[in-house]
């Protein structure tokens, strides 16, 4: 992702990011119900403070979720953002492509 | 250099008159490469492209079938949001400012949630296609072509985004949230 580090204006850069103690349960659950997941790929070119946006914006997720997956997306060059069904997990690709992220599904593994 | 403000639950930006000159030659380039991507799909010929991403990295079937059921969908999306935000702008009146001899001209223009919406998907658009000329392929990869005028639109444009994601966060989660 672009860190946009020459933005001084800026109170979302990078440095600033906290960190939670509480770390954060990405296990795909296995269950036969819920065999599909939604992937964040990291691009060179969104903003971490747009992927932040996006996450809480669409997802719903909490600042400190959302911000700790942007940088799994940052760091590990991917993230698992959702789990459930195929069709479900196709309409949050969708969504997430409509922002310019590059999402993927698959099949969780067993 | 581009103003973002927000106020009771409003956001205005204001644009120089050359801001909004070069805006308007990237809208005309997005419109006329998401036209092209209509045709490549109805022609079967989509290619790799940043905006539209592969929804299955190791299924080229299941790949190209997504692409097939929501390629148009995007498409028509993007447009419409392309569309939008040159509207505003248009339809804003240039204000000049400045002295006698001095004169600038800008544009403002007051979005609402929808075409908050729209200008923050905009400019990813416009960020992808740029990044897309200028080559950048990883993190902290500044790419090998384009030239120095699409450098300077990518940095703006980032910027610009930069400064709207702070103003919709903020609205949207709270001032003191961020």
């Amino acid at each position: 992702m672009c860190e946009s580090g020459f933005v001084a204006s800026s109170n979302s850069a990078p440095g600033t990011l906290e960190r939670t103690d509480e770390e954060l349960d990405l296990t795909p659950r296995h269950s036969l119900e819920t065999p599909w997941r939604t992937i964040v790929w990291n691009d060179p070119v969104n903003l971490m403070s747009y992927v932040v946006y996006v996450f809480r914006s669409y997802f719903g997720f909490s600042r400190e979720k959302a911000t700790q997956l942007m940088l799994q997306v940052h760091h590990e060059g991917r993230a698992i953002v959702a789990t459930g069904t195929r069709e479900a997990m196709e309409a949050h690709v969708h969504a997430m492509h409509g922002y310019g992220l590059s999402a993927t599904v698959d099949r969780a593994e067993k | 250099m581009t103003r973002v403000r927000r106020s009771d639950g409003e956001l205005t930006v204001t644009i120089s008159d050359n801001e909004f000159i070069t805006l308007s030659r990237l809208e005309a380039d997005l419109l006329g490469a998401l036209a092209d991507r209509l045709t490549a799909v109805a022609d079967g010929v989509a290619g790799v492209d940043r905006m539209f991403p592969d929804a299955y990295r190791d299924d080229a079937e299941a790949a190209a079938e997504f692409h097939s059921l929501t390629d148009v969908d995007l498409v028509t999306a993007k447009s419409e949001a392309a569309r939008s935000v040159m509207t505003a702008f248009v339809g804003a009146e240039a204000q000049a400012s400045g002295s006698l001899w001095r004169r600038s001209a800008s544009r403002t223009i007051t979005a609402d949630a929808d075409l908050s919406l729209a200008l923050m998907r905009n400019l990813t658009d416009l960020r992808l296609m740029i990044a897309d000329r200028l080559g950048i392929e990883s993190d902290d990869d500044d790419g090998s072509g384009g030239d120095t005028g699409d450098r300077i639109v990518y940095w703006w444009l980032g910027e610009t985004q930069e400064r709207l994601v702070t103003a919709l966060a903020a609205d949207a989660f709270g001032a003191g949230d961020r």
